[in-house]
């Protein structure tokens, strides 16, 4: 073997340990590289009541409610499973009902959620307002897919893109 | 001679020669120059006069122009510093550890400049200048850290073949750090959107953004271009010095 | 004088925005600047360098 030869294995064994190395390492993380939780991942885990968590998802159309202040309150939902949250406080410029929401906080012993902190999710999707007015126009306006959960997006969804029962 | 060797020699010696790189960048420098100045020019022209603002963040929009081309850069530079040290590990080409060495800078301002445009809009848009359980951001800002160690690398290492060889090891060690920003949105929950362009049903930006957009791509991937070129033969340029400085010590 | 402040306000955005395109554009500069003045003193001082010899 040349000293070339012997440089290029040394290097693909070196690069196929590290790639190794950092596969399990990431799985080993797994959760905790996780920002937030959907709805439906929620009630499958059973979340005690006082851990501090992340929920995330969509803002449901019509839910959200002002009170007194600051108090609001609104649902969030994957359009399988939804969330009751109650916040006090100042709501982020892109937060809009049918959004992307995270709001980050606790069960109280009643099954609510307090947020103690409210962030807007923003998708993938930039347009200037002109056409995004037309889209919903004409039918074809869709709310963030990767906030949708997986059962829904399967059945709920029909041919145009739009969800059932979801939108406009 | 073997044949790899005979076709390396072939493919590989005309831009490792330092002689041959120089001549050939003394000739493209100055249109380079002036191409990177016409295309920042005419990008901020479209990202702040021509572009319209978007439905839902109005005119934070206009930040996307800045972020979205010096993060993707951020990563883009950090790969080809890997590549280039790969060439220099298997064929042991001193100009490509250069030209890995003269990116490094402009890799991490590029990676300074998404950081901190990313925070700006975060802050109106979120409600956040920044968060720390977001794999997106938390990776990226790993990858400012793996630029100011490999920058370090050949600040501290006096002997520059040592400083050559850690640095090699450092850039492609590091290149593990850029699946994960790239793949992070789509493993992992995060606050950070998916990525907008290249995705299955094509990209999710109208037009009229998106021509301000690769016009910025192109300034800064110009002045990637120009500013490596350059930094490269400043670097050829200071190891040319130092070693005939070291031959009159020595009296050769 | 109008036109220019509600464009400079960015709908009430330009503290945001314009930091955002300062910054960006400073940081090119100064490398453009700094890596342009050592390349061409290097160069001075090598010609000076190929004379002596």
């Amino acid at each position: 073997m040349t000293r070339k030869q012997q440089r290029t294995w040394f290097l693909v064994g070196g690069v196929g340990v590290l790639a190794l190395a950092t596969v399990l390492i990431l799985g080993a993380l797994g959760d905790s590289l996780v920002y937030f939780y959907s709805p439906t991942e929620l009630t499958e885990k059973a979340i005690d009541p006082g851990a501090q968590i992340r929920v995330g998802g969509l803002v449901e159309e019509g839910s959200v409610e002002k009170g007194e202040g600051l108090d609001v309150s609104f649902v969030v939902t994957d359009l399988n499973e939804s969330v009751t949250v109650n916040y006090n406080g100042l709501l982020p410029d892109l937060f809009r009902e049918g959004q992307g929401v995270v709001a980050e906080g606790s069960f109280l012993t009643d099954g609510q959620f307090h947020a103690t902190k409210v962030l807007a999710k923003h998708d993938e999707k930039y347009m200037p307002k002109e056409v995004a007015d037309a889209l919903k126009e004409q039918g074809k306006w869709k709310a963030d897919e990767t906030l949708i959960d997986d059962s829904v997006k399967k059945y709920g969804i029909d041919d145009s893109g739009t969800n059932k029962g979801y939108g406009e | 001679m073997q044949l790899d060797e005979r076709i390396d020699r072939l493919t590989m010696q005309r831009y490792a020669n330092p002689k041959a790189f120089i001549a050939i960048a003394d000739r493209v420098i100055p249109w380079l120059k002036v191409l990177t100045g016409l295309a920042f020019v005419g990008g901020l022209y479209l990202a702040l006069f021509q572009a319209p603002a978007d439905y839902q963040q109005s005119e934070t929009v206009r930040i996307m122009f800045v972020h979205v081309p010096t993060a993707t850069m951020s990563m883009m530079v950090f790969a080809i510093m890997t590549t280039s040290s790969i060439v220099a590990l298997i064929w042991g080409h001193r100009v490509a550890d250069l030209f890995a060495r003269a990116s490094a800078p402009i890799g991490a301002a590029f990676t300074f400049i998404a950081l901190f445009s990313g925070s700006f809009w975060g802050r109106p848009m979120w409600g956040t200048w920044w968060e720390w359980g977001d794999a997106r951001l938390v990776s990226e800002l790993i990858l400012l850290f793996i630029y100011f160690g490999y920058m370090g690398i050949w600040q501290t290492i006096d002997d520059p073949i040592k400083a050559a060889k850690a640095a090699r090891i450092t850039a492609i060690v590091g290149a593990v750090n850029l699946p994960i920003i790239k793949f992070s949105v789509d493993w992992w929950n995060t606050l950070h959107q998916p990525a907008s362009l290249v995705r299955m049903d094509g990209p999710a930006i109208h037009e009229s953004l998106l021509w301000p957009l690769f016009a910025m791509w192109a300034a800064f991937g110009l002045f990637y271009v120009t500013m490596a070129l350059i930094g490269t033969k400043i670097e050829i340029l200071r190891f040319q010095s130092r070693a005939r400085a070291m031959r009159q010590t020595e009296g050769v | 004088m109008e036109n220019l402040s509600t464009f400079l306000a960015m709908d009430g955005y330009g503290t945001f925005i314009w930091p955002v395109y300062g910054v960006a554009l400073t940081l090119c500069g100064v490398i453009w600047i700094a890596r342009s003045y050592t390349l061409r003193s290097l160069e001075r001082a090598q010609k000076d360098e190929d004379q002596a010899t």
